[in-house]
This record gives C-alpha cells, sequence and structure tokens, in this order.
C-alpha cells in the first residue's frame, strides 16, 4: 500500500508527497501535460526536442545538472506521445535543491541559440542512431502511419523526420514553453522519508510564485473507425522477416483498458503465451513472438509483433498468426488460463513499483488520469476482469479490418 | 500573503551529508555447505532468489556452453516440460532470469512472497536434473542463433566484439568471441557436460532478499540442501595469457549513418590499489551526464546523442571503455575531443571545485545503488566475487572522498595515454568534404 498525501498551490500545480521512512533518498517526478500528440504535423518531433533544451539552464541557474550532480542527486526525462516526465533522485536531506532547480525551469527558461543549435543536432543523432541505423529501427516510423490517419498519434515522438528538428527556431521554442510549461499544466509527486508540512513549505517557498498560463484545451481530431484492413510491405536489409499488427483499443483511462491488457498477455506475453507456444514452440514458424498494449491516452493500439523462422514464407506465418489470433474471438479463455494472466499482471504491477522512483513516476501518472487512488486499486482492476466480458471484448478488437499490418520483409529471402 | 524575496540565483546550501552505512547481510549455508546470505525486509510483499555458480564463459571449452546450459534449465526438466516451467511460473506470477557473463553464471528468481513455496520444487529440479533434450536444444539454439545475428547488425555490437578479442586476445577466457558458425557447431552434449560439471552445491552460493522469514528458509534448505548428484569432474578455465596491442582498427561499413567508437584498454585489477581512485577518474571523464566527455562532445558540440567510459571489473581482468556513436560526418572530430579530453586529465589539475562535485555525486550515486534490499542483493553478489562483503563498499566511498587533484592526475598519466589504447571505429571513419 503506498501512501500519499496531497495539496494543491494557488497557482493550480498539485502535489502528492509518497511516505516511505525505510530510504535515505527523495525523489521528485514532474510531469508536464503535453506530449507528441500537442504538435503540429509539419513540426514534429518537438516537444521531444524542448525536453532536451529544458536542461540548457533556466532564468536564474545557468546549468541544470550540475548543482543537482553537486548534491548527489541524479535525473532524466522521456517524452512520450502524451506527456513529457522529469525525474530525479537525491538524498533526501537535499531536497530543496531539486525544488529550487525544478521551480526555476518551470519559472522562465534560459532560451539560447547555442543550446537550440546543439540540441538539434544531438537529437538528429538520437535519430539516427535509434530509427535509422539499426536493424528494425524504422518499424514505428511506418507501422504508427498505417494505424492513425488523423489522430497525431501518426508520428512518433522523435518525429516523422530529421529536417522536422532541423527546422525548429528559437520562436518555436517560446511559444511552446508559454504554452505548455505552466504550473497548472504539471504534476508534482515528491517521495521519501519527508513530512507533508515540510513539503508544502517548500512547495509553497519555490513554486508558489510561478504565475498560471492560461489553462490548456486540447481538441485533436480523434481517428475514426477503421473499416478496413490494411497492409504496408516494405523490404530491408534485415536478416529476419518480421510481421507487425496493430490493433485499435481504447484509450488508457477507459475501463476497458484492464480488459484488453489481459488480452495482450493471453496472446503474446511470455513462454506461456498462446502465440509463443503454438507458432514459436510448437510449428516453429517464428523464433520471437510477443504482444502488449500501448497504453496511450485516447485509443491506442494492441500491438503483435513476431519474427519469422529463416526459411518460411512470410504469408503463411501470417496465416498462421491470424489463426492462432482468432481462436480468441471463438471461445472465452479457460479459468485457469485467465487466472494465470491475472496473476501475472498483478505481481508485475508489484515488481515495477519497488522503487520510490517507479512509485513516484506512476503516482504522477495515475493522477494525471485524472485518478490517483488507482495506484492502489491495480490489483483490483484486473480481478475485475471476467472471462465473458474479455471475450466479448476480444470479438471487437481482433477483427481484421479493425488491424495494420506491416510486412518487414528480409532482402536476403 | 507578504512574501519574502526570493533569491533564486543563490543555491539552497547543502546538507552535510551522512557516511554511508550499511549491513552485512546474514550469513547461513545449506546442509549441503552451499553458503546461504540473507537480506531482509519486509516493505514489499517479493522476495528474490539469487543462485550464483562458477559457470560464466571462463570455465567453458567451447563458445557459447556457458550461456546455452543457464538459458537451458528453462526449457525442459525430468519433470517439468518447457511449457510447464513457463505456465507454472506465469501462473504464479513469477520471474526466472538466466545469465552467464565471464566468470559466473546466475538463476534469479522473482517471487511474491507467498508464492515462493510453490517455485521452489521448480527450481530444484532445474538445478538438479535439467534434461538439455536434442528438440528443446536445436529450438532454443536456432532461436538464440537468429536473435545473435540481428544483434550482431547492430554497429555498437560489432564493435563492442571486436574491441574485446582486440584488448583480451580471441582465444582467451575474457577475449574469446562468438560468431555465427559457433551456434552451428554447439551440441547438446556440451551443455550436459558443462551443467555436470559446474551446477552443483560446492561451485555455488545463494543470496535471498526481500521478504523472507525463517519458514522460507527452512523450506530452502529442505528443498535445495541435499546432495544434487553424484560424482562431480574438475572444472578448468581458459588462459588468460595475451599480449594487448594499442593501435586503431576501423570496420568500415557502406552507407553507415554512424560510426560506433569503442576505446579503451585492460586496466587493473579491482583488489589493486588504483582501482578505487580511477573510479573517480573514471567519473569525471566520462561516467555521468556532467562528465567531460559529455560535457564537450555531446553538450557543447552535439557530436551524439551520447558518450560514456566505464571501468567493467571481471575476477582475473578488468576493461576500461569509451564508447559512442557519432554521425559519420564528424567520427574524426570526435576521435579528436576524446584524445583532447584524456590529454586534459593528464595535462592539468582538476579544479578543487570540479573534483567536489564528482565526489558528492558518488555519494548520492552510492547511497541510490546500495538503496534497499534488492539493490543490496545485486551489488553484494560483485563483491562477493572478488572475496569482498559490503564493507568493500563502504571503504570504497570512503577512499574517493580521500582522493587528491594530484592522485587524479597521477592516475590519468599512468593510464589514459591515448596510445596506450585500441580504437575501434565501425561505420564510416573518412572525413567527409562538405
Amino acid at each position: 500500500m503506498i501512501q500519499y498525501d496531497h495539496f494543491q498551490l494557488d497557482n493550480g500545480l498539485p502535489f502528492y508527497v509518497i511516505h516511505d521512512p525505510t530510504t535515505p533518498m527523495a525523489a521528485v517526478n514532474i510531469l508536464y501535460n503535453v506530449g507528441a500528440r500537442d504538435e503540429v504535423s509539419n513540426k514534429t518531433g518537438f516537444a521531444h526536442l524542448f525536453e532536451h533544451l529544458m536542461f540548457g539552464g533556466s532564468a536564474n541557474i545557468p546549468k541544470y545538472d550540475e548543482p543537482l550532480q553537486r548534491a548527489g542527486g541524479d535525473n532524466n526525462a522521456f517524452t512520450n506521445s502524451d506527456i513529457t516526465n522529469y525525474y530525479l533522485s537525491l538524498p533526501a536531506s537535499q531536497l530543496e535543491t531539486a525544488f529550487w532547480l525544478e521551480s526555476d525551469r518551470m519559472l522562465d527558461l534560459a532560451f539560447s541559440e547555442k543550446s537550440l543549435d546543439v540540441q538539434r543536432q544531438v537529437v538528429s543523432e538520437e535519430f539516427r542512431q535509434n530509427y535509422l541505423n539499426q536493424p528494425y529501427g524504422d518499424v514505428w516510423l511506418l507501422l504508427k502511419p498505417l494505424a492513425y490517419k488523423t489522430h497525431p498519434y501518426q508520428w512518433n515522438t522523435i518525429g516523422k523526420e530529421i529536417s522536422h528538428i532541423e527546422q525548429a527556431e528559437l520562436q518555436d521554442v517560446r511559444d511552446f514553453y508559454r504554452r505548455f510549461y505552466n504550473p497548472n499544466n504539471a504534476i508534482v509527486v515528491v517521495a521519501g522519508n519527508l513530512e507533508t508540512k515540510k513539503v508544502k513549505q517548500l512547495a509553497e517557498k519555490w513554486f508558489g510564485p510561478i504565475p498560471a498560463g492560461e489553462n490548456y484545451q486540447r481538441m485533436l481530431q480523434q481517428e475514426p473507425v477503421q473499416t478496413e484492413a490494411r497492409e504496408l510491405r516494405v523490404t530491408r536489409d534485415v536478416p529476419q522477416s518480421a510481421i507487425y499488427k496493430a490493433y485499435h483499443i481504447s484509450g488508457r483511462g477507459d475501463k476497458d483498458f484492464y480488459t484488453v491488457d489481459l488480452i495482450s498477455d493471453l496472446l503474446g506475453s511470455g513462454q506461456s503465451s498462446r502465440l509463443y507456444k503454438s507458432l514459436v514452440r510448437k510449428q516453429q514458424l517464428f523464433s520471437e513472438i510477443n504482444a502488449f498494449v500501448t497504453g496511450d491516452l485516447d485509443p491506442g493500439l494492441l500491438i503483435v509483433t513476431g519474427k519469422i523462422t529463416p526459411g518460411i514464407d512470410a504469408d503463411n506465418a501470417h496465416a498462421a498468426l491470424e489463426q492462432e489470433i482468432a481462436r480468441l474471438s471463438e471461445k472465452p479463455p479457460s479459468a485457469p488460463e485467465l487466472r494465470k494472466v491475472k496473476n501475472k499482471a498483478i505481481a508485475t504491477n508489484i515488481f515495477g513499483e519497488l522503487s520510490l522512483l517507479n512509485q513516484a513516476m506512476s503516482l504522477a501518472f495515475y493522477a494525471h488520469l485524472g485518478t490517483p487512488e488507482i495506484i492502489n486499486d491495480i490489483p483490483k482492476m484486473y480481478e475485475a476482469v471476467n472471462p465473458a466480458a474479455l471475450f466479448e471484448h476480444a470479438k471487437t478488437v481482433l477483427r481484421p479490418e479493425n488491424c495494420s499490418t506491416l510486412f518487414y520483409l528480409s532482402e536476403k529471402n | 500573503m507578504q512574501t519574502p524575496f526570493l533569491d533564486r540565483r543563490k543555491a539552497p546550501s547543502l546538507v552535510k551529508s551522512d557516511s554511508l552505512s550499511l549491513n552485512e547481510p546474514r550469513k547461513l549455508a545449506l546442509d549441503n555447505g552451499m553458503p546461504l546470505f540473507v537480506f531482509e525486509s519486509s516493505i514489499h510483499p517479493a522476495v528474490r532468489v539469487d543462485i550464483v555458480f562458477d559457470a560464466g564463459s571462463i570455465w567453458q571449452n567451447k563458445k557459447l556452453v556457458a550461456d546455452t546450459t543457464i538459458k537451458m534449465l528453462k526449457e525442459g526438466t525430468a519433470s517439468y516440460s518447457a511449457g510447464a516451467i513457463a505456465s507454472k511460473t506465469d501462473y504464479y506470477g513469477a520471474f526466472f532470469d538466466l545469465q552467464a557473463a565471464r566468470d559466473t553464471a546466475w538463476i534469479s528468481l522473482y517471487s511474491l512472497k507467498n508464492h515462493l513455496p510453490k517455485l521452489l520444487p521448480i527450481l530444484k529440479s532445474m538445478l538438479t536434473e535439467a534434461s538439455f533434450r536434442n528438440r528443446d536444444f536445436k529450438l532454443k539454439n536456432s532461436r538464440q542463433k537468429q536473435a545473435f545475428i540481428t544483434n550482431n547488425q547492430k554497429p555498437k555490437q560489432i564493435a563492442r566484439m571486436a574491441f574485446n578479442e582486440l584488448v583480451f586476445g580471441a582465444e582467451t577466457a575474457y577475449g574469446q568471441t562468438a560468431h555465427e558458425v559457433d551456434f552451428d557447431l554447439l551440441n547438446n552434449q556440451d551443455l550436459v557436460q558443462f551443467y555436470q560439471q559446474h551446477f552443483h552445491p560446492k561451485n555455488a552460493y545463494m543470496i535471498i532478499s526481500g521478504a523472507v522469514d525463517e519458514n522460507h528458509i527452512q523450506l530452502i534448505n529442505n528443498t535445495l540442501g541435499g546432495q544434487w548428484r553424484q560424482g562431480v569432474d574438475e572444472k578448468s578455465m581458459l588462459p588468460l595469457t595475451h599480449v594487448f596491442e594499442p593501435g586503431y582498427t576501423p570496420i568500415l561499413r557502406e552507407n553507415a549513418l554512424q560510426s560506433a567508437v569503442m576505446m579503451g584498454k585492460p586496466l587493473m585489477l579491482r583488489q589493486d590499489p588504483d582501482y578505487i581512485p580511477f573510479l573517480l577518474l573514471n567519473t569525471l571523464l566520462g561516467g555521468y551526464f556532467g562528465s567531460r566527455l559529455m560535457t564537450n562532445i555531446r553538450e557543447d558540440k552535439g557530436y551524439t546523442y551520447g558518450i560514456n567510459s566505464q571501468v567493467m571489473p571481471m575476477r582475473h581482468a578488468t576493461t576500461f571503455a569509451i564508447s559512442t556513436q557519432t554521425g559519420v560526418a564528424v567520427t574524426q572530430n570526435a576521435l579528436k575531443e576524446i584524445n583532447l579530453e584524456l590529454d586534459r586529465l593528464r595535462n592539468e589539475l582538476v579544479s578543487d571545485d570540479e573534483l567536489e562535485l564528482v565526489k558528492n555525486y558518488l555519494n548520492g550515486s552510492y547511497l541510490r545503488a546500495l538503496d534497499g534490499v534488492f539493490n543490496q542483493a545485486e551489488r553484494f553478489r560483485s563483491a562477493y566475487d572478488s572475496g569482498l562483503g559490503m564493507r568493500f563498499y563502504v571503504e570504497s566511498l570512503k577512499r574517493i572522498q580521500e582522493t587528491t587533484a594530484d592522485e587524479i592526475n597521477a592516475l590519468a598519466i599512468k593510464y589514459l595515454d591515448p596510445k596506450s589504447m585500441r580504437t575501434v571505429v565501425v561505420g564510416d571513419d573518412r572525413q567527409k568534404e562538405e
């Protein structure tokens, strides 16, 4: 059971405080309600580029990292389609340093041409390293625009292409900051052996004076229902052909999310999953197979990926894969099979939140969903899924016309 | 409300941090003599069991044997098929992690506290009666081979393999590197033999961490404390002999967008008096985000997404390596800047300010890395392998805090001459005309 308190500053910035008396460390997580889905289609990759710029110094502090490291702290951040999340850990006795640093970059950023120039290059190298100069690196660059035709989830957090990053200008940076980096568009979680009263004092001292910004109204075009199966075939210099299937599902906050998460586990989580048993171990058509859900806030995707055994025809492998997926729409899972995936999901949740930092991150995310209390209710959410409802849901999700399929074919075959 | 003036330019004063305090684990032994170390904490309802064998790749007489042997433990035993192991483990929400490194190989079981009794019989079966059936082996081996081939297309992986062979020698304990053909040469009898030689209580120790109680310990002794099998052969280690030669090895890849760079050398062992102060020097050079390499090559020049330097200690050898991936157009520039940073450490004393910063940073990172019993169990494994306990970390941190700028400079002169290193560049190092 994770115990926490909550308060909100007058400028709209909410705080959550997790009590853990057993550790000398403190964790601070700040979630900003902005991600790649808030970008415009000709300036993609911007939210992530901006995350890099948040380390380039703020109004009163020339360097973010140095004072934090001097206090024994370490930090990082990530951007996804929905949020930009900054996190750090440091000895609890140095907590005020974290408040000083984080509040200053929430108050005002030092906008420098030099920092923008360097980070444009750094992010371009990140693009090359992770998406272009790796086998299978461009899979997501191909799959997302196949699955999404309207919604901004059609582009990846890194951006559609390097040129978008190279063209980012300082004025874009300023506008983006003003629009999104406001106390009323963020959530702070602090965790450690801390008193809420003390945290509140520090919060008021450092974050209290930051003026609220305009409330951000998100108005995104939602993805229309997909009505026919989509397919894309590409050929690449890779050792093995692969198949990627993407089915539209509900958003992370939807009540069906836990159901569809269990559907993905039944299909392809681990070596006791249906796809592994049938297609890897028994038929040996694939050498690797996986299924998972994206967990996006707007309606997301259930993804099935498989690497095809060399020498096996991709269409035959695909037919067998579709057949195995369809079985879940023909008959509900047995009680022990459902019990298995529930147990595993519940245990995974517990193992995932052993560290203070992970707890802080999760709580910020659930608070962002509007339901911080579910941090302690995840087991109940999975327990509540019954076989009949899961079966009905599988029938609506696992339809070929709800699916986009990418055939990523090896030149060698 | 009247707000007092807040000077945001001034950092809050730092609190003098407490020194690291750590307890050694409780030391017990199973009835068969296997040492058992216990890190107990009931904060989370989870337990982790690690069993570490002297069965890493330095003990194998054929490539891939150590790694494949431990990974095959999940692929079927006399009592459980591969499918049964997977479905029972998943049913109880548990995970088995099987890894082989150079010196040791280990099996880690993560379980919720109340499910541990259900998992111990499976663990016992994996350790005492793994079957290595040929069809299970063939499937596992071909899957491993495919994953290897894919991994081997990654520039960073190619660089790492070439670097390792060059630094320690292709047929030695720490330099041997598997190639695609080695998968075809492997057979299940190799694994059976390795298993019988190495997977027994006299060649292992166990660490339990998390919400364990006396009943668990009793149960573990009842399950794993007997004799595992009859008759154990002597094991033998691959040779260490190799004369390291510095130099430059470009591996050209046409149409590469980036070059993967590895640069480094063999270093002193963990027991050497230079080792701990060198960790401080390494941190300064490339061991944290604010390091000199990151500050110069990423944050000032934008040549890379990341660059770091690492010290990787093993039982009879230590590797030092700087690694990065840079755009092909700036590969030569990046190499030049790396050399420049090495020279700067050799030619100039580090300032008090920077030295203090790195010491403070390391203080925090030791606290972080040793926070909670699961982290402590993890760290204990690497210290114990060198015959040390948790005291190693307390003393290391103390030694780090005492290290002076002169010592750092002397170490840099002794170990960080660019001409003493081997550099591998996978990609394209030919400077393009703009």
